[in-house]
C-alpha cells in the first residue's frame, strides 16, 4: 500500500532531494546534442546547474555553472558553442575544459600568480560524470556506484493494437525495467518490419544488439515499448500510423522526469532516431514522435492530466490518512496472480511477468523507499 | 541550424513582400476578420469547422525556443518541434478529441484566443497574403490549478479560395523556451 500524500509533500520531496536524486546518476544528455568541440548545452540536476561542454580535446566535461569569484552563472544561454565562458559579473573567463583562463586586473587586484594562483582554479566540475552508449549522465555523490553498475541493458520498444497489451511482459531488473508488448508470430525480421524498421536498419539492429536482445524479440516474441531507469529517465518506443496508409512507423523517446517541487516537475524529451537511418525514416520517425508524446503528444495529453489531478490531490490532510492500493498483479496473501517468466520464455534481463501488473511500480517504489531511509552520514568532501 | 531546418516536409513558399498593407486594404481587413473568426472556432473547440478552414497541404509548424547568446544565430531547437504538422496529422488529433478517454480535454479547458498587432502583407502572387498576429491563449481548467497563458507571435500564409481565404501555412512563435501549460492540447 503507497501512502496517498508522499505524491505531493514538501518534506517528503526534500528528503528525496538528499537521499535519491543527490545520490543517483543523472541523466544530462546525449553526446550527438553536442557534437563539436565548444558545443555545449545548460541542464540542472535539481537545483544545481551545470554546463554540459565538449572541450577543445573532445573530452565532454559537466561544469557547475557558477563563477568562483562572485557566483555569477558563467553561461545563461541555455545552448550553443564557446571556446570561452566570461562571467558577466566581474570579467573572469574559463577555457571550456573548465580551466580559469583570465581575470581582468590580475596583478592590480589579485597579486597576480603571488597573491592568487590562477593555474589551479577551474569551475566546479560534477562529482562523477560518466557516459552509456552517448547518454551522458553525471552523479552529485563521489561515492555512487559506477555507472555501469547502476544501469541494466534495458530495450526501448511498443505495439499499437491496445488488445495485444495483455499478452505482453513487464519486467524489472535491478534499477530499471519495462514494459514489452506480444508480437504476432514471426521471424526476428519479420518482427521488426512488423513494427515499421526497414531492411537495412534490421541488419545492422542485428550486428548491434546482444543475443539476449535478439532472442527478446525473435524467439519469445516481446518488444520493449517503454523502460524506465530509477530515478527519473524513461525511454518509450511506439510504431503509430504516421499517414493515411496502414504502415506504422517506430519512434524513440527519451524523457526525463526533472524534480522541481513537491507539486512540479518538469519534463525533458527527446526523440532520438539512428543516425545512419534513411532519411526517410527519420522524417517519418519524428513526426510520429510529435503526433504521440511531448508537450503536443496525443498519447501524453491525457497521462499528464491524470499526473496534475492526483499530484494537486494529494496535498491535502485526508490524502494522509489514504493508503493507495497499487496492487496489481499481486493476489490478497502477497502470491502473483501470474507467474514469473521462465529463462526460457523471456531472454531479457530481471524477472518478467505477463499480463497487467504493477510489479514494476512497486519495484521502484520499494527502493526509493529503501534509499529514502539511508541517512545523509556520508558528506561531501571539500 | 534553425527550427525552419526540421524535417517536417515542404511547405508553400510564398512570402511577404513590401511593408504591410495600409490597414484600411481590402485584404487586411479581411484578413483580420478571418483571425478573429477563427479565434472564436478555437474557443469554442469547435475543431472540425477550423480543419475545414485548412488547405490540404497546410504545414502548421511551433517551433521549440531556446535561450542562446546574442549573436549565436539561433533562437530555436535544431530538428525539434512542439507541432510540425500536416493535414492528417492535425485532423488525427482533432479526432482524438472526439473519443471517450480523452479526459485532458473533458472536462473542456475554458479558452480565450486574444488575437492583436495584426499586419498583413502581400505576395508575388495576388492569390497569397502573409497575416502577422500577436495571440495569447488563456487556458481555464477546473477551479483549483492556476489558469495558463502562452504567448506567441504567428505568421500565417492565407490563399484565396472563392470569395474567402483559407490557411495554408503557420509559424507559431512562443515567447517562452518551457511551455509553462500541461500539455498542449489546444491551437494556436
Amino acid at each position: 500500500m503507497i501512502p496517498a500524500h508522499i505524491y505531493n509533500d514538501r518534506a517528503v520531496f526534500e528528503l528525496e532531494a538528499e537521499r535519491v536524486f543527490a545520490r543517483s546518476w543523472m541523466f544530462v544528455g546525449h553526446e550527438s546534442e553536442i557534437p563539436a568541440p565548444g558545443d555545449y548545452v545548460v541542464r540542472r540536476v535539481l537545483q544545481d546547474s551545470f554546463i554540459v561542454v565538449r572541450d577543445e580535446a573532445g573530452q565532454i566535461r559537466a561544469h557547475f555553472n557558477m563563477c568562483l569569484h562572485r557566483g555569477m552563472q558563467v553561461c545563461r544561454a541555455e545552448m550553443g558553442n564557446a571556446s570561452h565562458f566570461r562571467c558577466p559579473y566581474h570579467g573572469w573567463s574559463y577555457r571550456n575544459d573548465g580551466r580559469l583562463a583570465g581575470l581582468p586586473f590580475h596583478q592590480d587586484a589579485y597579486g597576480g600568480e603571488a597573491g592568487f594562483r590562477r593555474k589551479d582554479q577551474r569551475l566546479l566540475p560534477a562529482p562523477k560524470l560518466d557516459t552509456y552508449n552517448g547518454l551522458i549522465f553525471v552523479c552529485l555523490d563521489p561515492a555512487a556506484e559506477p555507472l555501469a553498475d547502476f544501469l541494466v541493458e534495458i530495450g526501448l520498444f511498443r505495439e499499437p493494437k491496445a488488445e495485444k497489451r495483455k499478452d505482453g511482459a513487464t519486467y524489472w531488473a535491478g534499477s530499471g525495467g519495462g514494459t514489452t508488448y506480444k508480437l504476432p508470430p514471426g521471424t526476428f525480421e519479420e518482427r521488426m518490419r512488423y513494427v515499421g524498421y526497414p531492411d537495412q536498419m534490421i541488419e545492422r539492429i542485428k550486428q548491434s544488439w546482444s543475443a539476449g536482445q535478439q532472442r527478446v524479440v525473435g524467439a519469445d516474441g516481446f518488444m520493449i515499448s517503454a523502460a524506465s531507469l530509477y530515478p527519473n529517465l524513461s525511454f518509450v518506443h511506439n510504431w503509430p500510423r504516421v499517414g493515411t496508409s496502414e504502415d506504422v512507423l517506430p519512434f524513440i523517446s527519451i524523457r526525463q522526469w526533472q524534480p522541481v517541487s513537491e507539486n512540479e516537475t518538469e519534463v525533458l524529451s527527446w526523440f532520438a532516431v539512428d543516425a545512419s537511418a534513411p532519411e526517410e525514416f527519420k522524417k517519418l520517425s519524428y513526426k510520429a514522435y510529435l503526433m504521440c508524446f511531448g508537450s503536443s503528444g496525443m498519447f501524453e495529453q491525457d497521462d499528464v492530466e491524470n499526473w496534475v489531478s492526483l499530484t494537486s490531490t494529494a496535498a491535502g490532510s485526508m490524502a494522509r490518512r489514504l493508503l493507495l492500493n497499487g496492487r496489481m498483479g499481486m493476489l490478497e496473501d502477497g502470491t502473483e496472480v501470474a507467474p514469473a517468466l521462465s529463462a526460457e520464455q523471456f531472454a531479457g534481463p530481471g524477472s518478467a511477468r505477463i499480463g497487467y501488473s504493477e510489479h514494476n511500480q512497486r519495484a521502484l517504489l520499494n527502493r526509493w523507499a529503501d534509499q529514502m531511509a539511508i541517512p545523509a552520514s556520508r558528506r561531501v568532501p571539500a | 541550424m534553425t527550427g525552419d531546418a526540421a524535417p517536417g516536409g515542404p511547405a508553400p513558399a510564398q512570402q511577404r513582400t513590401g511593408r504591410p498593407l495600409p490597414f484600411g486594404d481590402e485584404r487586411h481587413l479581411q484578413a483580420h476578420q478571418w483571425l478573429v473568426d477563427e479565434a472564436y472556432l478555437l474557443d469554442a473547440q469547435d475543431y472540425d469547422r477550423w480543419l475545414d478552414l485548412l488547405t490540404d497541404d497546410i504545414r502548421y509548424h511551433m517551433p521549440v525556443r531556446v535561450t542562446t547568446a546574442r549573436g549565436a544565430g539561433f533562437d530555436t531547437a535544431p530538428g525539434m518541434a512542439h507541432f510540425d504538422e500536416d493535414k492528417y496529422s492535425l485532423s488525427r488529433r482533432i479526432a482524438r478529441f472526439n473519443t471517450e478517454h480523452a479526459w485532458t480535454e473533458d472536462p473542456p479547458s475554458r479558452q480565450r484566443h486574444f488575437v492583436t498587432n495584426v499586419r498583413v502583407f502581400a505576395t508575388e502572387d495576388a492569390a497569397h497574403i502573409i497575416a502577422e498576429s500577436a495571440v495569447l491563449l488563456y487556458r481555464s481548467r477546473g477551479d483549483v490549478n492556476e489558469a495558463a497563458v502562452v504567448s506567441a507571435g504567428r505568421e500565417d500564409l492565407l490563399r484565396r479560395d472563392g470569395d474567402s481565404w483559407l490557411l495554408a501555412r503557420r509559424t507559431i512563435t512562443a515567447d517562452d523556451s518551457v511551455i509553462r501549460m500541461q500539455n498542449l492540447a489546444v491551437f494556436l
